[in-house]
Formats: structure tokens, C-alpha cells, sequence
């Protein structure tokens, strides 16, 4: 019997031995790097070490808010992000009805070439899609001089000076450069689904529409469910290639989202206290909003993904 | 401590000659064993390469002293600041560090740099330069408490703090020459009348050769820094310059940025007039420096306003064709420029606290032929008999290879160096010593711009026909002559750095200023541009501006105190 333990043990350690690799790589690569933290209660500036930095508690955190000025900005940063990602959140079904539609393709060459085509652009860099988008929409650009050769306009427009619909203009690059590639996890769950279910279906007279409803999207929705969960947490995380290379001081004040904002005011001027701060704060928010979700998640669909 | 540096400036200036590195400069340059190789790593502001250098350059110095020059260039690093940041805490910065000055003195305070002040009076090139480097010691060692001499700064010269011998200023308005007379190159008395004459060239000219469109101005917002750059240098026009959130006078004045009598508002004002007459560029707010630079060379753009945009367009040819840009004062301008950089240009050179007692002999050999006339002559013209010839009276010539040597594909000779001039050009892109250096040798400039036989060479109809209508050989001595110059003295000095406080409200500040500013140039009306303006200021007030102006007028005093006393 105490032969059997030990020998049990013996066989469990060896397993631990197996996955241990993988805890310290996590360890090393996610926890470690939280002990930079610390930057953010100091006052550190280069080239002097870190341990001659200065302590100041809160101050960077209270700095932020600290007369009405600041606190209408943030506010304005915050309405940005929050619009922009849930303008992206409201609109994360689309990869999924594109890959549905994407498989309904009979012709396979051609949905092979559809794929590619929508998935190129997410290997095109922001720095070069700003200079098609600025080749496309300067004054003299192709839509001005089609505009103005048809007689619409007389004055060219200044497109990517606009003020108006800066959201939703982000939200139409954005999509551009992703929708076929976030279709692919889509694409490989379709691939998945027992084509048992469709001949059943089938035998039973559904046509091409019942199945997309009855078989295909409820089979999609638990991949759905997960992709929608990670955006959740990535909810202030929307980037900030994008906004960086679209912003000019006319949009400004509606593009400027929170990972611009810290990049602008705090990398800007070399204040890695400040943004270690400003991070944080993310970092708190981020995990608050995904157990929000993960709890909504459990009591409307009786399941959880954490 | 502000009240201690303005002392020490003063002082300075007159205990110079006395102090640090106190009369033995008679001495002998101590032996040094060339034998072995050495590669020296140099940590780099100013280089735009990244590596080993290599070509024509790299053998003469391996020639002379068996050195290898290991380039490590932050600007090219992708991540300046966190390469800056490891290799500080690492303790190692580089065997040969050139830094802007304040960072050099974060660096000497926390023992980066070595203290070499025992060691310079062996070497007489770099003595020349006793005075420069002994009053930005001083001054740097008064701030921090120190004593020794660590940094060597760049671009000296020995022509006096007050000269300035180029031949063009900074920033005043360049107009096509053909385009000008063509109108009647009519007299022009204030801003007005430049817009006035920017309308009829662009009326006449709406387009280039090829049919693009083209405009009086055209401007890129990638260069700005807390307020836009454009504006920043024509704001030099009217007699101040604009540092972070003040501008400093040719008069010695500090006035705050937003101060509605000063230069900046009268600039922004004269880009909105101009805006209203359609005379920018409507790409002007969304364009990159790519972008304005090919308008800039296919004579799209007007209006120039640095003097190295000449470069974009002018040439013997065009020069030859009457097409060349050339500087066309208003009369009610007053121009800022500083004199050459006798006491160097804001960054200097030190040697690394790692490297040994030999290394530190070696790199000082190499560093004392960098600023003698030999050296010189090699960092800033090229080889004799590729790039020159000396002429019988001692003075030097282009050769037609060293009239291109910049533009052309020059294959350098391979008992040379090999490989393209350019290439094997000095890639540290840093001078320890101008260009505007008088050569004893030959009693001209180092830079081949202003040899005699490169004048001469290249007198062209359209600088015969202007120096005939203004009277004058350049556009520096018609200033002078019209009281419209009168250079102050560059001086160079280690400024108070920003703490993070102060760092945070320039940004958050500059954010604001830039973006005004950007909107109140494209304003649809007077009305609008004002209330832009005195929005702009009533934010300011809530985001620290009265601070940070207090804080850069107190920083920019030592400079104001210095060029009284240079004067």
C-alpha cells in the first residue's frame, strides 16, 4: 500500500517535472515583469540607476487628475477608447458572418481568393496604410480628383483632416485590415462541425439558410463566446499603431485613445514613472471588466471560460 | 544653484585661460604602441549608421592609428531612450560617448565619463581649443559640484564668439529667382507685401512644369516639437527664437510663447493670412517631411525659408538659367542668428570611465589629429587628389569628383578605401571641430563652400543678377549692411534638465499649443483665430503653462548672461 503512494508520487512529480518548463517561462515572461510596477511610485529618470530615484507614493496617479483641465481630457481619452472598442466589440459578429458566407462559396477558387485577398491587409503595416490612405485622400488624391472630375465637389475635401465621424472612419480602416484574418478561427471551427449534423439536416429537407442557423452559427457561438471574452479583457487595449499614425491636431481630440494618450504625454517627454502608472490603472480595469464578463457569461449562458 | 551657474559664467570667461588645464601645453603627446588593433565603441547621438565604419575613412585612421571605429547609433536603434537607458545602467556607455550637453552631465554625475584633465595639455590641436573647453567644464562642474575636465564639445572653432562667417543666415524668405523678376521683383516692406508677392507668383504659377499644383507654402507637422516648427523658424524673421515655452530676443529679452506682441503669434497670423489667400498648401497639416521634400524638388513649393532647402532645387545649371532660390529680404526684418559655434553646438565628446590608460592615450592621439588641419581637412572635404588638389599658392581645388561627391555614385579607388564615397564617409556625422575653421594651411575655411576657386566656379547669372540688384556679394553681408543682422553670440552651456513634473506639463502643454495652432492657421475667420487663441491660453493656465514658463526663463538666463558678456 505505501509502496503503491510512493510510487504514485513518484509518477506525479515526474509529471510536474513535464509542465515545469512552462511555469517558470510564465513566471519569467508574466510575473516578473509586474515588479516593474514599482516604477510608478518613484521618480525615475535615466541615466541615473534606479536606486537612486526618489519615492513619491501616488503623486503620478493623482497627477493625472489633479485640476479640471486634466480630468476633462481623461474623460474625453476614456469616451474615445470606450467608443472606439465597443464600436469593435458591438461589431465582432462580422468576421464570423463573413466566414459562414466566406464557406458558402461553391466555387473553390474563387473563395480561396476572396480569403487571401481579406486576409492580406493585416500584414500591411499602420505606417503604410496611412500613406495608401493619404495617397487615396489628400487633396489632390484619387478620391478628390474622381469628386472633382465628376463636378461634385469644386474644393477639394481635406479627408483626413475631418472632424466628424472619427470613430466610425477608425472603425471602417480597422475592419479593412482585419476582417479576414480574424474570419480564420471561424473558418477552421466550420471545418470542425461533424458533417453528420448537415446531412441529418438535410435528409430532414433544411435549406441552405436553416442550416447557417440551425447547424453552423449555434456550433460557432461557443468560438464566438471565448474571442468575445479575450476582447473584453483587451477592452482599453485598442491599439495604438492606428491612432498614432492617423492623428493630426484636427482629429485630435477624438482619436485619442488611452494607449495614445500615455504614449503622447508620458513617453513623449520621457516620464516612464507616468506611464508605468497610467498602465496599471489599465491592467486593474482590464481584469475587473474580464471577471465582470466571465460572471455575465456564467449567469446568462451557464458558462464560464475562467 | 541657478544663482552659483550664472556666477560661474561669468567668471569663466575670465579665469578660463588660468584654470583647469593650467599652461603646460608645451608638452609632448606621450608614445603610444600602435601595434595591436583597437576598437573603439562609440555611443552616438548624432550617427545616422549603425556599426563597424568602413570605406576610404576607416583606412585612413586605421592607417594612421590602428583604430576601428564601432558606430552605436541610438537614432538608428529603433529605441533611442532604452538603449540609452541599458547601456547607462550597465555602466558602460561607450569608449567614446558624444552626447547632447545636459545628458553628458546626468553621465559625468553618476561616473560615466572620464576625467581626462591631466592628460590634454599634451595635446596641442586640442588645446587650440582651451578657452571652449574649459568654460562648458567649469560651468558643468559648478552645477554638479565637480572638479575635473570631461567633455569635449563639438563644432568649435577659433574665430572669435561673435563671428559669423557664413555666407547665409539660418531663415529668411527664399524665393525662385526667375519667378521673382518675372513679377518685377518688386520691393517688398513687411509680411503683407510678401503675401502680395507669393499671390502673383502663385497666380502665375499654379502648377510646376509637369502639371502638379503647386503653392506659396507647404508645410509638415513631423518636425514639430511643443509649438510648430515651421513657425518656430520664421519666427527668427522678427528677432526672437523660440526655445520650449519662451522666446529669447536678439535684444537679451525672454518673453513667454503666447505673449500676442511676440514673433510666434505674428507668424502664426501671417500662415493664416496666407491660408485665407490660398496660398498653403492644403496637405500642409496631414503631409510627412517625405512628402513636403518631393514638392520641395519638383518646385511645387514657393516659398523657402531654410537656407539647406536651396539643396532641394539649386545647382550650377539651374543657377546658370536664372532659376536658382535665393534670399529676398522685407524690409522690416530683423534677423536671429547666432554666430558660428565658437564654444560648440550643444553636444559634446568625452571618453568612457571603462577603457584603460592605454586605450585613453590612443583615443586622445586620435581625438588631437581630429582637430588639426590634416584631420580636419579629411572629416569635412575628403582625400587629396580624389577630392582636392592643392594649388600652387597653397590653397586647395575641387576636383570635378569633389564637386558631385555628395549627389554622385563616387567609387572610391581601392588603394583608397574602396566602396562609395558616401558610404565610407565619416559616419559619426559629428565634428569636434567646424567646418568654418579657418585652415592655417591654407588660409581658407576647412568647407570647400567658401574656397576661392569654388566661388568662383560657381558665379552664376542668377548671383550676378542679384548681388547687382541688392548691392551686396551675399544675403549675410546685405543684412548687415541694412541693419536687418546683427548676429548674438552662440554660446554653449549645460541647461537645467526638466524634472518628470516639469517634462509632463511641456508635453501636455505642447500637445495643446501644437494642435491650436495647426487649427488656427486653417481658422475660416479673424474671429475664430482669435478665440483659438485665447482658448488656447486660458488651458494653458490650467495645464501648469505659468510654471513652466518661469521654469525655462530662469533656464535660459545663464545664455542671456553669457551673450551680454560675449557682446
Amino acid at each position: 500500500m505505501k509502496n503503491a503512494s510512493t510510487k504514485k508520487q513518484r509518477k506525479s512529480f515526474q509529471l510536474f517535472l513535464y509542465i515545469l518548463p512552462f511555469l517558470l517561462l510564465v513566471a519569467v515572461f508574466s510575473y516578473y515583469p509586474l515588479y516593474g510596477w514599482v516604477y510608478a511610485f518613484y521618480d525615475y529618470r535615466p541615466p541615473k540607476p534606479f536606486s537612486q530615484a526618489e519615492f513619491v507614493g501616488l503623486k503620478w496617479f493623482k497627477s493625472l487628475v489633479e485640476n479640471p483641465v486634466k480630468v476633462k481630457q481623461i474623460i474625453q481619452v476614456l469616451k474615445n477608447t470606450f467608443a472606439m472598442s465597443a464600436l469593435t466589440l458591438g461589431t465582432s459578429w462580422l468576421p464570423m458572418l463573413f466566414a459562414v458566407f466566406l464557406n458558402e462559396i461553391r466555387c473553390v477558387p474563387f473563395r480561396k481568393f476572396v480569403q487571401t485577398v481579406t486576409t492580406l491587409p493585416n500584414f500591411v503595416s499602420w505606417v503604410l496604410v496611412y500613406s495608401i490612405a493619404f495617397s487615396m485622400f489628400n487633396s489632390t488624391g484619387m478620391a478628390n480628383t474622381l469628386l472633382m472630375n465628376l463636378g461634385i465637389i469644386d474644393e477639394p475635401i481635406l479627408f483626413l483632416q475631418s472632424t466628424s465621424h472619427v470613430w466610425f472612419t477608425q472603425w471602417l480602416w480597422l475592419t479593412w485590415k482585419n476582417l479576414g484574418w480574424a474570419a480564420i478561427m471561424y473558418i477552421a471551427a466550420i471545418n470542425g462541425i461533424d458533417d453528420e449534423l448537415y446531412q441529418a439536416a438535410k435528409v430532414d429537407g433544411a435549406n441552405r439558410m436553416q442550416l447557417i442557423r440551425n447547424i453552423t452559427i449555434p456550433s460557432l457561438l461557443p468560438t464566438y463566446f471565448v474571442l468575445l471574452m479575450i476582447n473584453i479583457a483587451n477592452f482599453l487595449n485598442n491599439g495604438m499603431e492606428q491612432f498614432y499614425v492617423f492623428q493630426n491636431s484636427f482629429n485630435k481630440e477624438y482619436i485619442q485613445v488611452l494607449d495614445l494618450y500615455v504614449y503622447n504625454t508620458a513617453m513623449g517627454s520621457g516620464s516612464y514613472s507616468v506611464s508605468v502608472a497610467i498602465s496599471m490603472l489599465k491592467s486593474v480595469v482590464s481584469v475587473v471588466l474580464l471577471v465582470g464578463a466571465n460572471k455575465a457569461s456564467k449567469a446568462i449562458r451557464g458558462e464560464s471560460f475562467i | 544653484m541657478k544663482k552659483r551657474n550664472m556666477l560661474s559664467m561669468a567668471m569663466a570667461a575670465a579665469v578660463a585661460s588660468t584654470s583647469l588645464l593650467s599652461g603646460v601645453a608645451s608638452a609632448e603627446a606621450p608614445e603610444v604602441n600602435h601595434e595591436e588593433l583597437l576598437q573603439l565603441e562609440v555611443y552616438d547621438v548624432a550617427a545616422n549608421f549603425q556599426g563597424i565604419q568602413t570605406g576610404w575613412y576607416a583606412k585612413e585612421i586605421k592607417d594612421r592609428f590602428n583604430i576601428e571605429l564601432n558606430i552605436i547609433a541610438p537614432q538608428v536603434s529603433g529605441d533611442a531612450a532604452s538603449l540609452y537607458q541599458t547601456r547607462c545602467a550597465s555602466g558602460d556607455l561607450g569608449d567614446i560617448i558624444i552626447l547632447d550637453n545636459a545628458d553628458m552631465q546626468d553621465c559625468v554625475d553618476v561616473g560615466l565619463v572620464m576625467d581626462i584633465s591631466a592628460d590634454l595639455p599634451n595635446y596641442p590641436n586640442i588645446m587650440k581649443y582651451e578657452e571652449q573647453i574649459n568654460l562648458f567644464n567649469t560651468a558643468m562642474n559648478e552645477a554638479l559640484g565637480n572638479t575635473g575636465t570631461y567633455a569635449i564639445p563639438a563644432e568649435m572653432n577659433s574665430n572669435g564668439p561673435t563671428e559669423y562667417k557664413e555666407d547665409t543666415v539660418a531663415s529668411m524668405p527664399r524665393l525662385a529667382w526667375d519667378y521673382y523678376t518675372e513679377i518685377g521683383a518688386p520691393e517688398m516692406k513687411n509680411l503683407d507685401d510678401l503675401l502680395d508677392v507669393l499671390r502673383q507668383i502663385q497666380d502665375a504659377h499654379p502648377t510646376n512644369e509637369a502639371g502638379d499644383n503647386a503653392y506659396a507654402l507647404s508645410l509638415w507637422p513631423d518636425w514639430d516639437s511643443t509649438s510648430i516648427e515651421t513657425v518656430n523658424q520664421l519666427t527668427k524673421w522678427y528677432g526672437q527664437e523660440v526655445n520650449g515655452s519662451v522666446l529669447i530676443g536678439v535684444d537679451n529679452s525672454i518673453v513667454p510663447l503666447t505673449d500676442k506682441e511676440g514673433a510666434y503669434y505674428k507668424m502664426l497670423n501671417f500662415f493664416y493670412k496666407a491660408n485665407q489667400m490660398g496660398l498653403v498648401d492644403p496637405d500642409s497639416a496631414t503631409q510627412d517631411w517625405n512628402a513636403a521634400c518631393d514638392k520641395m524638388r519638383q518646385k511645387r513649393v514657393h516659398l523657402f525659408w531654410y537656407n539647406w532647402q536651396y539643396g532641394f532645387w539649386n545647382s550650377p545649371e539651374k543657377g546658370e538659367a536664372r532659376e536658382n532660390y535665393r534670399g529676398i529680404p522685407v524690409g522690416d526684418m530683423n534677423v536671429f542668428q547666432p554666430s558660428d559655434t565658437y564654444y560648440g553646438d550643444g553636444r559634446v565628446w568625452g571618453i568612457g570611465s571603462n577603457v584603460s590608460e592605454d586605450e585613453k592615450l590612443r583615443i586622445l592621439e586620435f581625438f588631437d589629429w581630429l582637430c588639426s588641419p590634416e584631420g580636419l581637412t579629411m572629416q569635412h572635404v575628403g582625400q587629396e587628389g580624389l577630392i582636392y588638389t592643392v594649388n600652387e599658392d597653397g590653397t586647395y581645388t575641387l576636383t570635378p569628383e569633389g564637386m558631385t561627391r555628395f549627389s554622385a555614385e563616387l567609387q572610391v579607388p581601392e588603394e583608397l578605401g574602396g566602396g562609395t564615397w558616401n558610404d565610407g564617409n565619416n559616419q559619426v556625422n559629428q565634428w569636434l571641430v567646424a567646418s568654418i575653421e579657418m585652415n592655417p594651411e591654407t588660409g581658407e575655411t576647412v568647407n570647400s563652400d567658401y574656397w576661392a576657386s569654388f566661388l568662383e566656379a560657381n558665379d552664376t547669372a542668377t548671383n550676378k543678377e542679384w548681388s547687382e540688384k541688392f548691392g551686396a556679394a551675399n544675403e549675410v553681408e546685405y543684412l548687415k549692411a541694412n541693419g536687418m543682422l546683427d548676429p548674438v553670440p552662440s554660446v554653449n552651456l549645460s541647461l537645467a534638465i526638466d524634472d518628470t513634473d516639469t517634462a509632463l506639463i511641456r508635453s501636455q502643454c505642447g500637445d495643446l499649443i501644437k494642435d491650436t495652432s495647426w487649427k488656427a492657421i486653417f481658422a475660416a475667420d479673424d474671429a475664430e483665430f482669435e478665440s483659438l487663441w485665447d482658448e488656447m491660453c486660458e488651458t494653458l493656465n490650467g495645464l501648469g503653462w505659468e510654471q513652466l514658463v518661469e521654469f525655462d526663463t530662469a533656464k535660459y538666463q545663464p545664455v542671456i548672461e553669457a551673450r551680454q558678456a560675449a557682446e
